[in-house]
């Protein structure tokens, strides 16, 4: 499971450093379920409550740490900047995929967890322009 | 056999099953589906092996049992909070009722049904049928508060209760997790708070 953590982290650093805006947020979010929901990803092994806790413990404060960054260069670069605390909106998101990943499990259908992720995305992703997402709550349309 | 003996035997029967299922779900909460033994249930719920298996073929079925009994106390528990939910101060009271409990052990064992769903989904098509059921009960308790929330003008009419029910669940579910992992409610506090506090910003949409 280190490998795995340690896979998720270097790619989750690379993608996240690339998050500047809300559309940038978005392509994230979009790749991110992808592989939360790709069989024998990393991605999917991480989500799995398995393995060591302090290892788990540390690797999910560096995995917010990365999402926090990025959630707060989004703000800073908005034209309205949203009053948001971004180290706790970052906690949320991964709280987020990892109810929605239990979930998702248990029903056999990816809809729990993209529903989850997107509403911890959704104070700072708008859906009016996506069309795959309802434009009054920022959930993915079913 | 006369029939009161029959009766009082079944009344036995049936506590000591109440008693092995108490025993496992313990034991499975604390230490996992997987590292919980047969003989361990046995130890702790003072039966004998072979009643063990009188009542149960094996741990499958225990496991079944024991999924049935929490789910059967944590929907008690959630109809009673939530049916009585018709504002979101309500809701907030609610999540700190949730928090509160899980404070008590500092968070260290989770939610007692996500606990089960992570340890069996993937193992036991039955017990995940049965976990689905039960989550999606809860979901339902949930959704019909946002309901309530709508019919009140609390919550806009077009927004999908269900999809906030199932995204409050995975707050509340990863909440735990979290809270689990870091021996601390802090997150699990901050990930409902952040899924109300979204919840109340769509109620002041115009």
């Amino acid at each position: 499971m280190e490998a795995c953590f340690a896979e998720v982290l270097a790619l989750e650093a690379a993608a996240l450093a690339a998050v500047s805006d809300a559309e940038d947020l978005n392509r994230w979010r979009i790749e991110l379920l992808r592989m939360a929901t790709t069989g024998e990803s990393a991605y999917a092994r991480v989500l799995q409550p398995t393995g060591d806790l302090q290892d788990r413990a540390r690797f999910l404060e560096s995995w917010s740490d990365l999402i926090a960054a990025a959630l707060a260069r989004v703000v800073g670069n908005a034209s309205n900047p949203a009053s948001i605390n971004t180290s706790q909106m970052a906690v949320a998101v991964v709280a987020a995929l990892y109810g929605g990943a239990v979930l998702s499990r248990v029903a056999r259908e990816p809809a729990p967890l993209h529903i989850s992720v997107d509403l911890a995305l959704a104070p700072l992703l708008p859906a009016e322009e996506d069309p795959s997402r309802s434009p009054r709550t920022g959930l993915s349309v079913q | 056999m006369p029939v009161s003996e029959a009766k009082r035997l079944t009344a036995r029967g049936a506590k000591t099953r109440a008693k092995i299922i108490a025993a496992a779900s313990d034991l499975m909460y604390v230490k996992g589906v997987g590292m919980t033994t047969l003989d361990e249930v046995v130890a702790a719920s003072g039966v004998s092996k072979s009643q063990l298996y009188h009542h149960f073929s094996g741990k499958s079925m225990l496991v079944r049992a024991v999924i049935e009994a929490t789910g059967d106390r944590i929907m008690r528990r959630e109809r009673d909070a939530l049916s009585r939910v018709t504002t979101i101060a309500g809701l907030k009271r609610w999540r700190d009722a949730l928090i509160q409990n899980n404070a008590l052990r500092h968070g260290a064992y989770g939610c007692a049904l996500g606990s089960l769903a992570a340890d069996v989904a993937d193992h036991d098509d039955v017990a995940r049928v049965a976990l689905a059921d039960l989550f999606g009960e809860w979901q339902g308790l949930l959704a019909e508060v946002l309901q309530r929330f709508q019919r009140d003008g609390i919550l806009p009419d077009d927004v999908s209760t269900a999809q906030l029910a199932t995204g409050l669940m995975g707050a509340v579910q990863g909440g735990y997790l979290l809270a689990q992992t870091a021996h601390d409610v802090a997150p699990m506090a901050t990930s409902i708070t952040m899924a109300l506090d979204y919840i109340e910003g769509l109620s002041k949409r115009p």
